[in-house]
């Protein structure tokens, strides 16, 4: 008996020691969960709160968009926090919101915050620019952005995987990504897109190589990792028809190429597309999965393929129709107006890439891209 | 490691082997006489119940959802010494070849880490979600006890033990969670749909460890005895130059069995 009771002395007492969980810490993070404005004012509760942070900004954008004609001088924005999480200026507070505003979020144990500039504004009405130089840059940690700027046009801000590959560690300068600007441009500047290895921490989530890519639409790093396709959403809103994508370009393949954890003979190739699509309440953009489903999708009016990419060291031209009849739908020229269709194009070093196939240091450059259009 | 693991564990039991083999006369002989003497020898095998934990748990573990001790056998060979007139009081050593096993699910909130991979690619976050850990380390071990005799059955031991690690893994994933990079409130990544982490720190663990024993037998029978030693680590499981996993870790394990007294 006595060595029972002793042995279940020791049990316990060990048990007591390591099983005993401590009180919950307060809440440590610091974000805007959601953003509400009185019924019907905005115009869609499609809001991206995740956006990387802004260095000239310094903050966190967040970017709401109402109806036209709303009065931005007073408006009171309500914000949903991370538990426990407090908002300055407050909750509700009115504000002018013809510039942006800032808001700090403080985190429950007072340890962390985060900085949002908010700028609610009226709907685009100007196209973005359609000829594209690739001269311009801003960086975000360690990566370029690439955006274009023209006269009486909204400024086009490029997305890519960037955000992704600095999860993997192996960023330390612009230059390591899989994306970044390169100095020996056709004209001036110019794109480059390089396939990399993620290196050991790739491995580790299954994304062994990340394929340079640049698209218009946005990256949410968020699902990079659980729905790596549904993470690239693409399209913003054009008012005009377009007709062909152009430009020129150079590519080499890299030397091996990687699938199912080896290195195989196939050979890797770029691709380059554009699509045109309805945006509906339901369909904002379309995401990686059109690809994969071989561009079918219910909303898509054109496509752009190209189909004769191959390797060159010379600028080379290429010209990519849009294809109207393989979806057998009209333009609506009031819904054109109203900004109801999108665009979207998409540059990669590796084809595959969505899919995490392709060879390391497949190199696409692309420059003096022109999107054409009725 | 593993072969010099069962080289080891197979000498061992070749050497006890050779002592039964020896004639059984001149055995029970130089036993009596050894006895006479205050010496004892005590062959024992058991196994390991317990975990590798931090002490206390950080705040940052919210439950351990899991949790199997695995089968962690333990096999030792020791001798008393017992002293005085009354033999009351003994010196206890030997050799104990053990394994201190654990397989654990843990949800953690806001668990500040960094993963540093093979080429040293690192990333730093906050991490909240599942951590499943698996602990598979073989050592060899001296205990150094003071033995007491509270009865006629019962030997109450305490002391340190020394403890050389000669196989040992350290491995797990991240699952069904989210991660801030660099802070909680950096970028965040979501871990869902089957997207996992893995990590393997098998290669950061340290070499030599110690700690101290408390424990006690009872004698069953002549021969018999039924023991429970707790194991209690006092010096982190990770050496020292090893900053992945932020708080220390100490392996606190309660060995139970049966022992063989010659």
């Amino acid at each position: 008996m006595k060595l029972k009771y002793l042995i279940a002395c020791l049990l316990a007492g060990t048990l007591t020691f390591i099983s005993c969980i401590k009180d919950e810490a307060p809440n440590a993070e610091a974000d805007i969960l959601k953003c509400t404005l009185p019924d019907g004012i905005m115009t869609s509760t499609e809001i991206d709160y995740t956006r990387p942070f802004d260095e000239s900004l310094n903050a966190y954008p967040l970017t709401i968009e109402v109806q036209a004609g709303t009065d931005l001088t007073a408006l009171s924005p309500q914000f949903e926090l991370t538990p426990g999480a407090t908002i300055e200026p407050e909750s509700g507070s009115t504000h002018d919101f013809t510039n942006a505003v800032r808001y700090t979020v403080t985190s429950e144990d007072k340890q962390w915050h985060r900085t949002y500039s908010v700028s609610i504004r009226h709907p685009e009405s100007q196209d973005i620019p359609t000829v594209y130089h690739f001269e311009t840059v801003t960086q975000s940690g360690n990566y370029h952005i690439f955006y274009e700027q023209a006269a009486d046009h909204t400024t086009l801000t490029w997305d890519s995987g960037n955000q992704g590959f600095a999860l993997t560690g192996g960023g330390n300068v612009p230059e390591d990504y899989p994306t970044f600007l390169n100095t020996n441009g056709m004209v001036g500047n110019c794109l480059q897109l390089i396939t990399r290895e993620t290196g050991s921490l790739g491995q580790q989530v299954n994304k062994p190589i990340a394929s340079g890519n640049l698209f218009i639409g946005r990256f949410e790093l968020i699902n990079a990792l659980g729905d790596a396709l549904a993470a690239t959403k693409f399209g913003t809103a054009f008012y005009h028809k377009p007709t062909m994508l152009t430009g020129y370009y150079k590519y080499q393949a890299g030397p091996k190429f990687y699938e199912n954890g080896t290195y195989t003979d196939r050979k890797d190739n770029f691709s380059i597309y554009a699509i045109f699509f309805e945006k509906t309440d339901q369909v904002q953009y379309m995401d990686g999965y059109l690809k994969t489903n071989n561009f079918q999708h219910d909303n898509m009016v054109a496509l752009a393929l190209m189909t004769d990419a191959h390797e060159t060291n010379e600028w080379t031209r290429f010209e990519i129709p849009f294809d109207y009849a393989r979806y057998g739908k009209e333009v609506d020229e009031t819904k054109l107006r109203n900004g109801q269709y999108c665009i979207g194009i998409v540059f990669a070093s590796s084809e595959d890439g969505d899919l995490f196939l392709g060879a390391p240091d497949s190199t696409l450059l692309i420059d003096e891209v022109e999107l054409k259009y009725e | 490691m593993k072969r010099i693991t069962s080289y080891l564990l197979i000498s061992f039991l070749a050497l006890l082997a050779g002592m039964e083999a020896h004639a059984q006369e001149n055995r029970n002989r130089t036993l009596i006489n050894a006895a006479l003497h205050g010496w004892e020898y005590e062959i024992k095998a058991g196994f390991n119940i317990g975990g590798t934990s931090p002490l206390p748990l950080p705040a940052e573990i919210r439950s351990i959802d899991h949790y199997n001790p695995t089968l962690s056998v333990t096999i030792e060979g020791n001798m008393t010494k017992w002293l005085g007139e009354r033999k009351e009081w003994g010196i206890i050593t030997g050799l104990r070849l053990e394994n201190k096993g654990m397989r654990t699910r843990a949800t953690t909130k806001n668990y500040s880490m960094e993963i540093i991979g093979e080429d040293g690619n690192r990333l730093k976050g906050n991490w909240t979600g599942g951590v499943q850990t698996k602990v598979q380390n073989s050592y060899l071990t001296i205990p150094i006890l003071a033995a007491y005799r509270a009865s006629q059955r019962i030997n109450v031991k305490a002391g340190p033990y020394f403890s050389y690690l000669m196989d040992g893994e350290f491995s797990g994933q991240v699952y069904d969670g989210y991660l801030r990079k660099d802070n909680p409130t950096g970028d965040r990544v979501n871990f869902n749909n089957g997207a996992i982490a893995t990590y393997d720190f098998s290669n950061e663990l340290r070499k030599f460890q110690w700690g101290v024993q408390v424990g006690m037998d009872w004698k069953a029978f002549k021969h018999l005895k039924i023991y429970a030693d707790l194991n209690w680590g006092l010096n982190d499981i990770f050496v020292k130059d090893f900053n992945t996993i932020t708080f220390a870790m100490y392996p606190i394990f309660l060995n139970v069995g049966f022992g063989y007294a010659f």
